[in-house]
C-alpha cells in the first residue's frame, strides 16, 4: 500500500469502528465529541439529547423497531448463516486479534462493523511492518466479512429507514456505503443467496398453514425479503382503520390479520401490506442506484411475498 | 461509484481525529470501590463431558431441568462464557435459601471447585414450596454478592453523624466496643437495646437472642406491612396470616395483587397459575391494573375503601341464596357468643327481632337468621356504587364464589387492609365468605400460616423477659401487630424515653417509613439514640447516619432456617454460606463465616453469638449461658452444634430421611437445603379448635368488646369509613388519593440498588394517572407534577395510562433512593445525588444528579444507560396510625397540579411540625388501655407478640 492507500485504510479502518459503536450502543461517551464537529452528521446529530436519551433512541429503534441481531438474520428461522458470527469471532481470535467486545452484546451488525474496524487497522499496521503473508489473510478475511454484510444489510437499512430516526438511518447508510466502496463491487453482482425458505405461496399450498403462520412468515426478513418494525405495522393498522394490537411483531400482524377478517378489510389490509412491500422494494432499488449495494435478490423475494399475498385474499 | 460528501466528510474527520478503539469501549479497569473487592476470576480446567440434566414436567405444564442430586457434590457443565469454545467447568452445587422476600424459595450455588466462586443461583428442585423455580429475585442474588458497591469490612463513624466520614475496624474491636455500650444498658435498664428488622428472613434465631439479653427490644417493620391483616386474622381465628392452598382451589379470591405479584410471587403465583389451568376463576381488587389484576377472570378496581361494603355484598348474596356450608358454621363458629352478646352491641331492630326470645333456647337456625338481617342492606346495587365498578363485575365474582364452594381460596396481606383507616375490617369482611362457605383448612380452601409453617425448637430457650417497653408497644394501641415500629421518631419526639443501643438489621427505616424527616431527626440526636449499629449487607440511607455499619451476608453467605406457608405442606429451608460449604467440603477448615465470604462480611447467626459473649464475659447478666454450646460446657456454641441440635432433636422425620442416605441430619439439611417436614395438612383445628378464646371462628370480637371497640362496626365484620373516604376527598379541587402501597414484581424492598439485573428492569417511580385525570390537569406522559400532602410535598412524572382508576394516582414505593456523597453510598446505578436541608422544622431534598455510568470492577456499571431512579415521596407521607391496628394507613390525600419550572424532579419538602400535627390527630382517636382495659393490662394475653414478656409485665401498673 502506499501512503495514502495506507491513511485511506486507517480512516475506514476508523470510521467502521465509529459505525459499529454507533450501531452496539448509540452516540454516548466519548464519540460525541466526534459527532459534534463531523460534517457527516450535521443535519442528524441533536447534540441537546443526553446520553440518556440517546440511549433511549437507540433502545427504541435497535431494541423495539429493528434488530440487527443474529436473532432475526442470523437465526434458523432465517436461514441466512446461523452459527456465521461464531466462525467470524473463532477466526479472528486465530489470527490473534483481540475482540473484548464480544462480551458486549448479541448484536451481529456492530459487531461486524468492529470486527471490519479491526481488521482494517490491523492491515495497516502488518503493511507498515512488510508482513505480506499476513496480510493476504486479513484481506481474504476482510472480503469476507463484506459480502456476509452486504448479503442482508439492504432490509436492515431499509427497516431502519422506516423507523423515523435520522441519525440511525444516516448510520446505516453509511455502512452500506462504505461497506460497497471497500468491496468494489462489479455492476452485475448479486448477493449471496439467503438459504432456500418456502415461498409465502408455497407455504399457503401446506394444508396446516394458519393465519399465525402467514404472519411469522411477514416477519422474518429472508422469508418475505423485508423487515416490517413494529412501528410499520401501527402505521399499517391505522392505513385501515383497526386496532394495532401489541406484544411482538408476529402477534400484531396475527391479531391485525383477525381483526380484519373480522371486520371485513382483509383484501384492505392484504392491499396495504402488499403497498409497504412495494415501497420496501423501491427503497431496495435506491440503495442499490445510488451506493451500488446489490439488492436485486431481495427484491425478487418482495415480489414473490406479494404474489403470495394474493393467495391469502383469496 | 464516488464517495458520496458525507462518507468523505466522514473519513476526512477521522483522519483528523481517530477513533481509539479503547475511548469509545473503554476496557474495564482495576477495581476501584474503596474496598477493593476483586472480581471473580475464572481458571481454565482441561475439557471434560458434562452430565445430563434431570427433566422435570411441572404442575402446571411446564418442563424445567436440574442437574440430579447425586451429581451436586461434582457437577459438570460447559461454561457459557467460553463459547463456542467448549471448556468444562466443575462445581459443587451448595442449596441455600433466597433473602430477597418472604417466601424462603429454594436456591442452589454453582460454586467453581477450583477458584470457589460462585458463577450462578438457580433454582432447587427439592425444595417443598419453590419447587426449582424462582422468580427474577432468586438469580439476581449474585448481582449482590458481586455488587462492586458493597460494604466489605466493619465500619465505624469517625465525624459527626451523617458527615460519611469512616473508618475500617476489625470485627474484634467492633464487638468489644457495641458489647460494652450493651452491657452498660443491660445492667441500668431492660428497655434500653432495641433490635429493629427490616427482612426478617429466618425463624426465632434472632428472637431467641434478644430473649436471652432479658430485654424487651423487639422491634419489627410490621406496622408498615401486615399489621391490619394480621389483626384482622386473629380476631377471626387466632392466627394471624392465611394459608390458601391455592393449588386445589376452585376459586380465588384476591385482595393483594401485591403479594402475588411481589412478595410471595413465585410459590404462590405458580399454584395459582396450576388452579387456573384447571379452571380456577381468579378474582381481584385492585384499583391498579396489576399483573394479576390482568391474569383475573373478574378484576375489581374498587374505590379504595370499599372493600368491605363489596365483600359483605358478596356475603349477603351466599346468606341471601342460602350458598352457605351450614354444618361446618354450626361447628366451627361461636354462634353462641353471638347470640349471647349481641343483644349487648346491636341496636337494629330487624336483627334483635331475629335473635331468640328471652327464657329461648339460641339455636344455629336463629343466627342465621340474625346474620342475614345484619347484612341485609349490603346489595350489589350498594357495592357497585360504593366502589365504583360495574355491578355484573361484582355479580360475576359472586357466582365464582358460590362455584368455588368450599375450595375458595382468599388472601389479604397489604393492600387495602394496610392502605386505609379501619384496614383490618377488610380482612374480617374477607374471611367471612371462607367462614360462610366452610373453605377454611379444606383442600383448595384458605388455612392459618401455623398450620402450614414448621418452626422447630432450639436446645434451649430463655424464659420471657419481665419488662414492657413502651416505646415500641404504648398503652394507646393494645391491639397493635406489633410494635409501634413508624412511630419511634414521633415517641422519641414526645420525650417518651430514648435508646441506648439500637440496631437496625436490613432495614432502612429512614427511607422506607412514611415521616422520613421525622427519622433523620432522630438518628441525628444522639441523646435520644445513643449509638446506632447498622446490620447490612448494602449502604442505605439510614446506615449513613449510623455510628456503626456492619457488613451482613446476602441469601448465599449467611446461615438462617426459615419455614413459610407457601401451600399444604410444612418444610424448612436451611441457608447457608454456599462458599464456606463449598470449602469444607474441600477440605479447608473455616471458623468464622467471614473467612469465606468477600471481604470481611459475616453473618448475624455468628455474630450474635460473639456479640453475647462480650455484652457478658463472666456471665453475670446472665446472658452468656444461652451462647453456649450444650456439647463443650463453658465454650460457644458453632453454628454447626446449634443447627445439628435442632436438626437431631426437633424436627420429626429428618433424622430418619438423614440416615436412610448415610448421612447425619445437618449433613443432610447441608446437601439439600430444606427438608418436607409435612404433607396435605388439612383441618388441623378439628383435634384443638381454633386458637381463640372461644376456641372457635369468632364472629363477634368480645376481646374487642371488653377493651372499649365496643360498636357494632368494630366487634362484628362491617366497613369502617377509611381516611380518603370519598367524603375526605374534594376531586373538584384537584384532590386525589395517591396510593403507594404497591410494588414492581422484580423489586426488592431496599436492596434492589444493588442488583444491576433488576435494576435495569425497574429504575423509576412514575406517577400513574388517568388519561382523564391528566386531561384535567393538562398533562402529558414525562410532565412533572407537584404532589401536596399533609405535611409537604414532592415533584414526580407523569405516566399517563388507563391501568389506574381516575381520580387515584399511584407510585411504586419502592424507588427514589438517594445517597449524600458522589463515590459513597447507595449504589451509584440505583440512586442520585442528593442534599438535605434544614431551616428550623422544614427539611428538603434536591436531587443534584440521577444515576450515571461509573467504572468499577464489574464492566457493567459502565454501561448504567438509565439517569433517572425516581422520587422518595415517603419523605413526604405523614404517619396515620389506625386506632385498633396501629397499622400506618398507607393512602394519601394528595393535590395534584403540574410544576412550575422552578420546581424540580425529585425535589421533596416537609415541615415537620405538620408531621407531629398530624400524628396527634390520629393519637386522639385511639383508645388507650390505660382507660379501657378490662383487667388493668396493657394489651390482651391472647393476641400474639413475636416475644411474649411474662404476664407480669403486662401489668399497667408492672
Amino acid at each position: 500500500m502506499r501512503d495514502q492507500s495506507l491513511e485511506k485504510a486507517r480512516t475506514e479502518g476508523e470510521a467502521w469502528h465509529l459505525l459499529g459503536h454507533l450501531v452496539l450502543l448509540g452516540p454516548m461517551g466519548a464519540v460525541r465529541e466526534i459527532l459534534d464537529v463531523s460534517p457527516a452528521f450535521k443535519n442528524v446529530w441533536d447534540a441537546s439529547l443526553s446520553d440518556d436519551g440517546w440511549a433511549v433512541e437507540h433502545q427504541r429503534v435497535f431494541g423495539h423497531e429493528v434488530f440487527p441481531y443474529g436473532s432475526v438474520f442470523l437465526s434458523e428461522d432465517a436461514k441466512m448463516g446461523g452459527q456465521w458470527t461464531a466462525w467470524a469471532e473463532r477466526l479472528m481470535e486465530a489470527i490473534g486479534l483481540q475482540f473484548d467486545e464480544i462480551v458486549l452484546e448479541a448484536d451481529h451488525l456492530g459487531k461486524l462493523a468492529l470486527a471490519l474496524g479491526a481488521v482494517g487497522l490491523e492491515k495497516v499496521k502488518l503493511q507498515e511492518a512488510g508482513r505480506a503473508m499476513e496480510l493476504s489473510q486479513f484481506h481474504f478475511f476482510e472480503r469476507s466479512l463484506l459480502e456476509h454484510l452486504l448479503g442482508w444489510l439492504g432490509p436492515l437499512v431499509v427497516g431502519v429507514q422506516q423507523t423515523d430516526s435520522p441519525f440511525f438511518s444516516m448510520v446505516l447508510e453509511l455502512m452500506v456505503e462504505l461497506a460497497c466502496e471497500q468491496a468494489q463491487l462489479s455492476a452485475d453482482v448479486e448477493e449471496p443467496a439467503a438459504e432456500a425458505v418456502d415461498s409465502l405461496a408455497e407455504l399457503l399450498a401446506q394444508s396446516q398453514t394458519r393465519l399465525r403462520d402467514v404472519a411469522r412468515f411477514l416477519t422474518i426478513p429472508s422469508a418475505c425479503g423485508a423487515f416490517l418494525c413494529k412501528a410499520e405495522i401501527a402505521r399499517l393498522a391505522a392505513q385501515v382503520e383497526l386496532a394495532t394490537g401489541f406484544g411482538h411483531r408476529t402477534q400484531m400482524l396475527e391479531s391485525l390479520f383477525f381483526a380484519a377478517i373480522d371486520h371485513g378489510k382483509l383484501d384492505d389490509f392484504v392491499s396495504a401490506v402488499a403497498g409497504r412491500l412495494t415501497e420496501h422494494s423501491k427503497a431496495l432499488a435506491n440503495l442499490q442506484e445510488r451506493w451500488g449495494l446489490p439488492t436485486q435478490a431481495w427484491r425478487r423475494r418482495i415480489t414473490q411475498t406479494q404474489e403470495g399475498l394474493l393467495v391469502v385474499r383469496q | 461509484m464516488a464517495l458520496s460528501e458525507r462518507l468523505s466528510a466522514l473519513l476526512a474527520s477521522l483522519a483528523k481525529k481517530p477513533v481509539s478503539r479503547h475511548a469509545l469501549l473503554p476496557e474495564a479497569k482495576e477495581p476501584t470501590n474503596s474496598a477493593g473487592l476483586q472480581p471473580p476470576a475464572f481458571a481454565l480446567e482441561p475439557d471434560a463431558e458434562p452430565e445430563s440434566m434431570i427433566h422435570v414436567h411441572q404442575p402446571d405444564g411446564r418442563m424445567t431441568s436440574y442437574p440430579p442430586t447425586d451429581k451436586w457434590g461434582d457437577w459438570v457443565e460447559w461454561d457459557s462464557r467460553a463459547w463456542p469454545k467448549k471448556v468444562a467447568r466443575r462445581y459443587t452445587l451448595v442449596p441455600t435459601i433466597c433473602f430477597n422476600c418472604e417466601s424462603g424459595c429454594g436456591l442452589l450455588a454453582y460454586v467453581d471447585k477450583t477458584t470457589f466462586e460462585i458463577r450462578k443461583f438457580e433454582g432447587n428442585p427439592v425444595h417443598p414450596g419453590s419447587r426449582g423455580r424462582n422468580c427474577a429475585k432468586g438469580p439476581a442474588t449474585h448481582n449482590q454478592v458481586y455488587d462492586p458497591e458493597r460494604i466489605l469490612h466493619p465500619l465505624k463513624r469517625v465525624g459527626p453523624r451523617g458527615s460519611g466520614q469512616w473508618k475500617r475496624i476489625s470485627w474484634d474491636t467492633a464487638l468489644e466496643e457495641i458489647g460494652a455500650k450493651m452491657a452498660e444498658s443491660r445492667k441500668k435498664r431492660r428497655d434500653g437495646i432495641m433490635y429493629h428488622v427490616g427482612r426478617p428472613g429466618e425463624d426465632h434465631y434472632a428472637n431467641r437472642c434478644i430473649q436471652a439479653w432479658g430485654v424487651d427490644g423487639h422491634n419489627s417493620h410490621t406496622n408498615v406491612c401486615s399489621a391490619s391483616s394480621r389483626l384482622g386474622y386473629y380476631l377471626w381465628a387466632g392466627f394471624d396470616r392465611p394459608s390458601p392452598d391455592y393449588a386445589h382451589a376452585r376459586c380465588i379470591l384476591l385482595i393483594s395483587s401485591h403479594l402475588e405479584t411481589g412478595h410471595y410471587f413465585n410459590p404462590h403465583a405458580q399454584r395459582i397459575m396450576e388452579a387456573k389451568k384447571k379452571g380456577a376463576k381468579i378474582i381481584t381488587f385492585d384499583p391498579r391494573h396489576s399483573n394479576t389484576a390482568a391474569k383475573s377472570d373478574v378484576w375489581l378496581p374498587t374505590w379504595p375503601g370499599s372493600e368491605a361494603t363489596v365483600l359483605l355484598a358478596l356475603a349477603r348474596h351466599l346468606l341471601q341464596t342460602g350458598n352457605i356450608n351450614r354444618p361446618f358454621m354450626k361447628q366451627w363458629v361461636d354462634w353462641q357468643g353471638f347470640l349471647r352478646l349481641a343483644p349487648k352491641v346491636i341496636t337494629d331492630e330487624a336483627v334483635l327481632s331475629a335473635l331468640p326470645s328471652k327464657g329461648q333456647e339460641g339455636t344455629f337456625e336463629h343466627f342465621e337468621a340474625a346474620l342475614k338481617a345484619l347484612y341485609r342492606d349490603f346489595s350489589f346495587e350498594r357495592a357497585a356504587a360504593e366502589a365504583q365498578v360495574p355491578i355484573d363485575r361484582i355479580q360475576a365474582a359472586a357466582q365464582a364464589i358460590v362455584e368455588g364452594g368450599e375450595q375458595l381460596c382468599t388472601h389479604n396481606w397489604r393492600a387495602a387492609s394496610i392502605a386505609n383507616r379501619g384496614g383490618w375490617q377488610v380482612v374480617r369482611c374477607l374471611f367471612l365468605l371462607n367462614v360462610l362457605t366452610g373453605s377454611i383448612g379444606n383442600k383448595g380452601g384458605t388455612s392459618g400460616n401455623s398450620w402450614n409453617k414448621f418452626v422447630p425448637k432450639p436446645f434451649k430457650q430463655p424464659p420471657p423477659g419481665e419488662v414492657w417497653n413502651e416505646l415500641q408497644l404504648p398503652k394507646e394501641w393494645p391491639f397493635a401487630h406489633f410494635e409501634m415500629s413508624f412511630l419511634l421518631p414521633h415517641f422519641l419526639e414526645e420525650g417518651r424515653g430514648k435508646i441506648d443501643v439500637y440496631f437496625t438489621r436490613v432495614y432502612n427505616p429512614l427511607w422506607t417509613n412514611p415521616d422520613g424527616f421525622m427519622w433523620l431527626k432522630a438518628l441525628t440526636d444522639e441523646s435520644k439514640m445513643a449509638c446506632h449499629i447498622a446490620l447490612t449487607p448494602t449502604w442505605n440511607e439510614s446506615a449513613w447516619f449510623a455510628d456503626y455499619v456492619l457488613p451482613m451476608g446476602h441469601a448465599g453467605e449467611r446461615h438462617d432456617l426459615m419455614s413459610q406457608e407457601t401451600h399444604a405442606g410444612q418444610w424448612i429451608g436451611f441457608r447457608q454460606p454456599v462458599r464456606r460449604v463449598a470449602m469444607e467440603r474441600a477440605g479447608k477448615k473455616v471458623q468464622f463465616t467471614y473467612e469465606s465470604n468477600p471481604g470481611e462480611v459475616w453473618e448475624e447467626a455468628e455474630f450474635w453469638v460473639e456479640l453475647s459473649d462480650r455484652m457478658d464475659k463472666d456471665g453475670s447478666l446472665g446472658v452468656r449461658q444461652w451462647f453456649e454450646s450444650p456439647n463443650r460446657p463453658g465454650e460457644l456454641i458453632t453454628q454447626d452444634e446449634y443447627w445439628g441440635w435442632m436438626f437431631d432433636n426437633s424436627v420429626p422425620g429428618l433424622p430418619q430421611a438423614a440416615a436412610a442416605e448415610g448421612l447425619t441430619p445437618l449433613a443432610y439439611m447441608r446437601k439439600y437445603g430444606c427438608f418436607e417436614v409435612s404433607k396435605d395438612c388439612y383441618r388441623p383445628f378439628e383435634s384443638e379448635g381454633f386458637n381463640t378464646p372461644s376456641k372457635k371462628l369468632e364472629l363477634l370480637s368480645e376481646t374487642l368488646l371488653d377493651w372499649g371497640w365496643s360498636e357494632p362496626e368494630h366487634v362484628l365484620p362491617w366497613p369502617l369509613a377509611s381516611h380518603v373516604h370519598p367524603s375526605e376527598i374534594d376531586r373538584e379541587r384537584g384532590e386525589m388519593i395517591l396510593l403507594p402501597n404497591f410494588r414492581l414484581p422484580t423489586l426488592i424492598h431496599t436492596r434492589s440498588a444493588n442488583a444491576k439485573w433488576l435494576l435495569e428492569i425497574s429504575h423509576n417511580n412514575p406517577v400513574w394517572i388517568h388519561p382523564s385525570d391528566a386531561q384535567r390537569l393538562s398533562v402529558s406522559t414525562g410532565d412533572q407534577l407537584r404532589i401536596d400532602t399533609e405535611i409537604g410535598w414532592f415533584v414526580d412524572r407523569a405516566w399517563v395510562t388507563e391501568s389506574i382508576k381516575p381520580g387515584i394516582i399511584a407510585i411504586s414505593h419502592h424507588l427514589g433512593r438517594w445517597r449524600l456523597k458522589e463515590d459513597m453510598g447507595v449504589n451509584r446505578g440505583g440512586s442520585s445525588l442528593a442534599t438535605l436541608s434544614q431551616e428550623g422544622e422544614h427539611f428538603g431534598l434536591q436531587v443534584e444528579h440521577g444515576a450515571a455510568a461509573f467504572e468499577s470492577s464489574d464492566p457493567d456499571t459502565a454501561r448504567i444507560w438509565w439517569e433517572n431512579v425516581g422520587v422518595h415521596q415517603n419523605l413526604t407521607h405523614a404517619v396515620h396510625p389506625d386506632p385498633v391496628s396501629g397499622a400506618h394507613c398507607w393512602l394519601q390525600k394528595a393535590s395534584v397540579r403540574k410544576a412550575k419550572p422552578e420546581e424540580r424532579y425529585g425535589e421533596v419538602h416537609v415541615d415537620t411540625r405538620k408531621s407531629m400535627e398530624v400524628y396527634r390527630a390520629w393519637l386522639a382517636l385511639t383508645r388507650s388501655a390505660q382507660t379501657h382495659s378490662p383487667d388493668g393490662t396493657r394489651r390482651p394475653y391472647w393476641l400474639k407478640r413475636p416475644l411474649k414478656p411474662t404476664k407480669n409485665a403486662y401489668k399497667l401498673d408492672s
